[in-house]
């Protein structure tokens, strides 16, 4: 195992720049994590409008009710009494929607004559039409007690409506959709995931390549009596095992940073699994990148612009959603496309029945076929380069 | 029954013969029918300008190049790129520097013997041996960077041999390298032939070549145009030893009797100085300081030269071994 103990030898030399890598990837991804705009809101929160009463009928319980009603379903401001004022508040959109209550407006309400309230509202606003529901909500389910409530007094039957209005709509998601907003910063991570795992192995196989496939070191090895299957198995078995361990640091550091917060776990298994079948394709990009690379610097070029540029162009770093349709095309044509595909769809999916599942293995499957067809190639490339040499 | 056993003998005794070997790049004919037979227990040496096919030669040997005609046998066994058996007997010092830069000396060491050694403690004591003879011991745990030039030969050296090999194949382990790291190389070179190892050495340092090796091939264009011990070479050549005397004065009678001494094959008198080549004989320096001294004539200093391989191949092919 001389050849697979060198390997590591090679990549223990190149374990610093490797891990500046890796931190630059942990900072990104948990800076996108924690400065990301929720963009997946499905939870429900009630709207509360600034509102603002203008009451000219003095105090009454029924007032007194309303306006404590208006105040619970919106956010109730101090206005002046004034036309001016109260065009102002409007205008400025400090306020969005005015109640007025007219003088001896108590009076006529409980003698059964239906007076309307007078409302001022902000123009183009939905907010004021709902205000106004509101208001008309309270005065209906009142004339409703005071009509039908011969029995009660006034003070009860604000306390009855007051009741009554409390019990409002229990809202729930339909189907078992992911609560996606608490799962962004794990889904965020194995999308970054792409570019780094490009990166890091196109820098490791290089580097493995470029040091064993130096003519005089090939040529030494060449003449010891061990086969060249056995050298290249011994390679083959070291770049697995080097990129089962990348995969498995990744994931369980996805498992530390979000494991705590993650709904399902059933998510980090077909994550993972994605990340794995891309971590194939990465190391035959890897193999097949370290078989042109000469130097260093060449190494370091290629590195960043196939992750960088393969990234940018499969959405990465830009959503999918948003790019066009003819550079989603071109995308097709990457492995990084499907594994982002595939993110994406774990990212909403709403069960874990095989038609839900079939279409990640699928990306999956197109991803294995790029690692396969890349690695075939390189091999190909390979033998033609030894054949030459001869 | 004699011959019969010289053929056993033979068979035993040869470590390497290759017949007629060809190999082309293109429309360069870099080997060309060559021969050769190296003996257990030789330091066989193959000379050669640079270009000449030396290393071709030796990737040929070794299978580590495809030949287009010919036959390579090893320990009198056809040598294949999977004939393992053998390989296993040969260490192979490459003309450049093969190690790993990213391990130590004895990292690097431990690495080319694992690949012929597989049992641990006799691997550990075999790298520890081999990096005593270079001289490393200093540098065990030193990367190849931080060591010089010299240093850096010496470890190319322990990595080729640590695994006791009957034969090493040295190519040109000594270019580029300070005089004091090449006499520690090549005493090296003599205690491993001591020590049982037949040794192929390729050099176009004819006096390397003359100071270490028992039998020589010389090379050029691809074809071996001479071998033999040194002095079977140079007694190829038709010039002898050469003597120059700084004389003040020679008369053109006395340089006349000088050109009739015998053996002299020729005498030139320039800048106060005589030189008189030989075509062979003994006693020849002697013959011409007495003649010296009964013409009372005298002399300076004295130098005496005997024939190199430079001579031997300028001889055989009209050109310098440095061209």
């Amino acid at each position: 195992m001389q050849v697979f103990k060198a390997y590591f030898r090679v990549i223990q030399k190149n374990v610093f720049q490797i891990g500046i890598y890796l931190v630059v990837f942990l900072a990104l991804a948990l800076l996108f994590t924690f400065t990301s705009t929720d963009k997946h809101q499905e939870q429900f929160d009630e709207i509360k409008t600034d509102v603002a009463v203008i009451n000219r009928d003095g105090d009454s319980p029924l007032v007194r009710g309303f306006i404590e009603y208006l105040g619970e379903k919106g956010i109730l401001h101090e206005l002046e009494d004034s036309t001016e004022a109260m065009q102002d508040a409007l205008f400025f959109r400090r306020v969005k929607y005015v109640a007025i209550i007219p003088e001896g407006f108590s009076q006529q309400f409980w003698a059964g004559q239906h007076q309307k309230l007078e409302a001022a509202a902000a123009p183009d606003s939905t907010d004021s039409y709902y205000m106004s529901l509101i208001a008309d909500k309270y005065l209906s389910t009142a004339a409703r007690y005071r009509d039908f409530g011969s029995s009660m007094t006034r003070e009860e039957i604000v306390q009855a409506v007051k009741e009554d209005l409390k019990s409002g709509a229990q809202v729930e998601f339909l189907g078992t959709t992911q609560p996606v907003d608490q799962n962004y910063g794990f889904f965020a991570y194995y999308q970054y995931l792409a570019y780094i795992l490009i990166a890091i192995m196109v820098l490791a196989m290089s580097s493995i390549m470029m040091v064993f496939n130096r003519p005089d070191l090939r040529r030494r090895n060449l003449c010891a009596p061990i086969p060249l299957r056995s050298v290249n198995a011994q390679m083959v078995l070291g770049s697995v095992v080097f990129s089962l361990g990348c995969w498995l640091l990744m994931v369980t550091l996805s498992v530390i940073l979000y494991g705590a917060n993650l709904t399902d776990y059933r998510l980090l298994f077909l994550s993972a699994l994605n990340a794995l079948v891309y971590t194939m394709v990465a190391v035959s990009i890897g193999f097949m990148v370290g078989l042109f690379i000469k130097g260093s610097n060449a190494q370091s070029a290629v590195s960043n612009v196939l992750s960088l540029g393969m990234s940018f162009l499969a959405g990465v770093f830009v959503p999918q959603e948003i790019m066009g349709d003819a550079v989603l095309t071109v995308a097709s044509f990457t492995p990084t496309y499907w594994y982002i595909r595939a993110n994406n769809s774990i990212m909403t999916l709403l069960d874990f029945r095989w038609e839900s599942v079939a279409p990640i293995c699928v990306d999956m499957l197109v991803q294995l076929g790029f690692a396969a067809a890349i690695l075939a190639a390189a091999l190909m490339i390979s033998k033609q380069k030894q054949t030459g040499n001869n | 029954m004699i011959k019969s056993e010289n053929k056993t003998r033979e068979e035993h005794t040869m470590v390497i013969k290759v017949e007629n070997l060809v190999k082309r790049y293109g429309d360069l004919l870099a080997l060309d029918h060559f021969r050769l037979e190296v003996e257990q227990g030789e330091i066989f040496g193959l000379l050669g300008p640079n270009g000449s096919g030396k290393t071709t030669a030796i990737n040929c040997i070794l299978s580590l190049l495809k030949y287009d005609k010919g036959t390579v046998e090893l320990f009198g066994k056809p040598m294949r790129p999977d004939a393992y058996d053998l390989k296993r007997k040969i260490g192979v010092v490459m003309q450049n520097v093969a190690v790993f830069e990213e391990m130590t000396v004895q990292e690097n060491v431990d690495y080319f013997c694992g690949l012929y050694v597989t049992d641990k403690a006799s691997r550990r004591q075999l790298v520890d041996e081999a990096i005593r003879f270079v001289g490393l011991e200093e540098f065990r745990k030193f990367r190849p960077k931080k060591l010089s030039g010299g240093l850096l030969r010496r470890l190319n050296i322990a990595c080729g041999i640590a695994h006791k090999p009957k034969l090493i194949i040295m190519d040109e382990p000594t270019v580029a390298v300070d005089p004091q790291s090449r006499n520690s190389i090549l005493e090296g070179i003599l205690e491993l032939n001591r020590q049982g190892a037949t040794v192929v050495y390729t050099s176009h340092y004819m006096e390397e070549i003359e100071q270490l090796c028992t039998r020589i091939a010389i090379m050029d264009r691809g074809k071996t145009v001479a071998s033999g011990t040194k002095e079977q070479l140079k007694a190829m050549i038709r010039g002898g030893e050469s003597v120059t005397v700084e004389l003040y004065l020679l008369p053109k009678d006395q340089l006349a009797q000088i050109r009739s001494l015998p053996h002299v094959a020729a005498a030139d008198y320039q800048d106060n100085k005589l030189t008189v080549r030989y075509t062979g004989g003994k006693h020849n320096l002697i013959r011409l300081l007495d003649y010296l001294k009964s013409q009372e004539l005298s002399f300076g200093k004295v130098y005496s030269e005997l024939p190199t391989l430079n001579d031997v191949f300028l001889e055989i092919t009209g050109k310098q071994l440095r061209d």
